[in-house]
């Protein structure tokens, strides 16, 4: 057989074709092993950014939007330098094991995705830090009188008392955990006794009873100074003035959290009790009795309020419903929160307790 | 014969480019990709022990706390097994009350409490146990194609965690470290109760292993001032499952507070199934890898309690700190790391059977 030039040309030509083929169909193989691998440093790498600024959040003062705007930014920034697209959740375990999952950030589902990893990290807030807080809250914002002595016929009435003053000392780690141990104490400048306690779980209760008085007397002030110790420090007394409230009409309300709660009884610790319920696991709800309307103030600054104006009313479910827009599941993070009932009426604390939090960074592209 | 073979070519050129074109997209590369899991390992391991930190912390009593541990926990190993790591928790924890325990998986968790667990039965006084619980969390973590393990433990009591890693002392002859990597060492390796730090008897059992190729021949003593009572020396038995079976030879000189006993190497038989094709071959590997393992249980009178010790043997013995083991699903993790690092180690292989 005798091959034109021109043939064996083309030949070559051809062969050459074909085997750049073979190569490309093999290169893509490899192609594709290198990015796998790229992608999954980089989700985790996103992941653990995206965790990072998740618990900066809960331990700082800024908002859930904040974060999210924080979060979105960044995400953005690795979109367009990366060229990927990024899709972010946040997933909460609550106390029945089940998951509620928020969107952090989506992508178009319509556009064509050739490759895609999904990284999650899953978190436990506890106190890593050690540097705590205290506050202390009043039952009520005043002082309230009452008629100890009423003549219901007349109307009138012979002699008037106190109730007692309760104050709430409530301390917390930076992470929102309740501190473990302390001590409070409070006083008044009259009529009423001191009291002193031990900070257990984080709350202390004092109770300042009414004691003698020449005579209780409506717009009056009682100054109460309450002091505490924490891990060794003490820091400056607080000074309350508190205004005394004429309650004998009936239009102060006793509003609080129900004492539906097995608490460990501090003075045995191996009991429990039945106690107002300050702890709550994310996906309880918060009974109250007598409350016909509340607000609630978490830590991280006046932000922090569900609802952000108004009152809520009813019961609480921490898992279902919303604060400002947000999921309550969101809303509540791990931390102490101040709980105003009847329209500042009564005032309690309450913590929520720490849970999982699964961090969720979709790469794809 | 020349006229038509520039058209074959042709074709044939198409034909090749075409289906080279289409390779990719019909039948595209498979790729198995091992990734590497110690971060994952890393990340179990700080998730699980700030929970378990924040025990005392948490509302209610043992019950209370102790269900939402372990559903966080069954979560937490769901979410792994997602990634490719399997795990075995123990969870135990010790108070006032008595004392619980649960086996927890990926698939849920299982209790295993029994009626020896009240701590009455041991004579033990529960006012001993004044103060909160004592929660004790060990975990094997394996790479979903067991090509990696992962042993570490966790208390809320962080003087009974830190115990649990102590820094290797010279002066303690046979002494060694037992990391967070489940690293099991030559020899007879004495484990004992993670309760020993409590100021009364234990009742909590005692782990004894024979990674070894011989059988074992040993004096185990006791020293302390509390009194053995309810000794029981069990076996787990490998392969089958078969629970815990009595060993009947062993002696118990009540007088001299020795126990003489025999181990012999147990042997693991792992299946296999094998898909070649639409055949599927079932190929059964023995690999003599040594393990035995006795339980001991003891309660005592009063007083401290106090330690066993190897105190002859025909190889050299070691005591090791201190691990809760209790089930055989833990005793099976440490023989598959036993296993993975005497294979890596170079120290055997495994023979066929």
């Amino acid at each position: 057989m005798v091959t034109e030039p021109l043939e064996a040309l083309i030949a070559i030509l051809l062969i050459s074709i074909i085997l750049a083929s073979i190569f490309i169909y093999n290169q893509r193989g490899t192609e594709s092993i290198t990015q796998m691998g790229t992608l999954r440093a980089l989700s985790r790498s996103i992941a653990g950014t995206v965790a990072e600024l998740y618990l900066n959040y809960t331990n700082s003062s800024i908002t859930f939007r904040e974060f999210n705007e924080s979060a979105n930014n960044f995400l953005e920034y690795v979109e367009k330098k990366e060229n990927v697209r990024i899709a972010a959740n946040i997933t909460v375990v609550l106390k029945n094991g089940t998951l509620k999952t928020a969107r952090l950030r989506q992508v178009d589902a319509s556009v064509k995705v050739n490759k895609s990893i999904t990284e999650n990290i899953t978190l436990f807030i506890t106190n890593k830090s050690r540097k705590w807080h205290a506050y202390v809250l009043p039952f009520r914002n005043y002082v309230y009188l009452y008629c100890s002595l009423p003549i219901p016929s007349f109307n009138i009435c012979l002699s008037y008392s106190y109730r007692p003053i309760y104050i709430y000392v409530v301390g917390y780690y930076s992470d929102g955990t309740p501190v473990e141990s302390g001590s409070a104490s409070a006083s008044a400048d009259k009529c009423f006794s001191p009291d002193q306690q031990e900070i257990y779980n984080g709350i202390a209760l004092l109770k300042l009873s009414y004691s003698e008085c020449t005579s209780p007397e409506k717009n009056k002030e009682i100054k109460v100074t309450v002091s505490y110790s924490i891990g060794g420090e003490s820091p400056p007394p607080i000074i309350l003035n508190l205004p005394v409230k004429d309650c004998t009409t009936g239009s102060c309300k006793n509003g609080q959290l129900k004492f539906d709660c097995d608490c460990p009884d501090p003075t045995d610790p191996t009991k429990t009790k039945k106690v107002p319920c300050h702890y709550f696991y994310l996906g309880e709800i918060i009974n109250l009795t007598d409350v016909s309307n509340w607000v609630i103030q978490g830590r991280r600054g006046p932000n922090d309020k569900c609802p952000s104006s108004g009152y809520g009313s009813g019961n609480i479910p921490t898992a279902s419903g919303s604060c400002d827009s947000l999921p309550r599941y969101i809303f509540f993070t791990p931390g102490p929160y101040n709980l105003s009932m009847n329209s500042g009426d009564t005032n309690q604390p309450f913590f929520i307790q720490p849970y999982f939090v699964i961090v969720s960074i979709k790469v794809s592209r | 014969m020349r006229s038509g073979s520039g058209a074959v070519l042709l074709v044939g050129f198409a034909l090749v480019v075409m289906l080279l074109s289409v390779a990719s997209v019909v039948t595209p590369p498979s790729m198995l990709i091992k990734q590497d899991p110690s971060q994952d390992f890393a990340d179990y391991a700080s998730s699980i022990k700030e929970m378990i930190h924040s025990y005392n912390s948490l509302r209610g009593n043992h019950t209370e706390k102790s269900n939402y541990i372990i559903k966080s926990i069954v979560t937490l190993s769901k979410q792994y097994l997602v990634k490719g790591i399997n795990s075995t928790v123990l969870v135990s924890i010790i108070g006032a009350w008595g004392s619980k325990m649960w086996s927890i998986t990926p698939s849920g968790a299982t209790n295993l409490s029994s009626e020896s667990d009240d701590l009455s039965q041991l004579g033990i006084s529960p006012s001993s146990l004044e103060g909160s619980d004592t929660i004790l969390v060990w975990y094997a973590l394996a790479s979903i194609d067991n090509s990696s393990y992962f042993v570490g433990f966790a208390s809320n009591d962080r003087s009974v965690e830190q115990s649990m890693h102590p820094a290797p002392n010279e002066n303690t002859p046979g002494q060694i470290l037992l990391p967070s990597f489940c690293t099991i060492p030559d020899g007879v390796c004495f484990i004992g109760s993670p309760w020993s730090w409590l100021q009364f008897p234990s009742p909590s059992a005692f782990l004894i292993l024979n990674p070894n190729q011989v059988s074992v021949d040993a004096i185990m003593s006791y020293s302390g001032s509390g009194t053995v009572k309810n000794l029981m020396i069990r076996v787990f038995e490998f392969p089958g499952d078969n629970g815990l079976v009595d060993v009947k030879v062993y002696k118990w000189d009540k007088e001299s507070n020795t126990i003489t006993f025999s181990l012999d190497p147990a042997v693991i038989i792992i299946k296999k199934t094998l898909n070649i094709g639409s055949i599927k071959i079932k190929v059964g590997h023995k690999y003599n890898v040594g393990v035995s393992t006795v339980l001991l249980k003891y309660g005592g009178s009063g007083g401290k309690i106090g330690s066993f010790h190897i105190e002859g043997s025909n190889i050299k013995p070691k005591d090791v700190p201190v691990y809760w083991n209790d089930i055989k699903d833990c005793i099976k993790a440490i023989s598959r790391g036993l296993k993975n690092l005497r294979v890596i180690g170079g120290h055997s292989s495994p023979e066929g059977g």
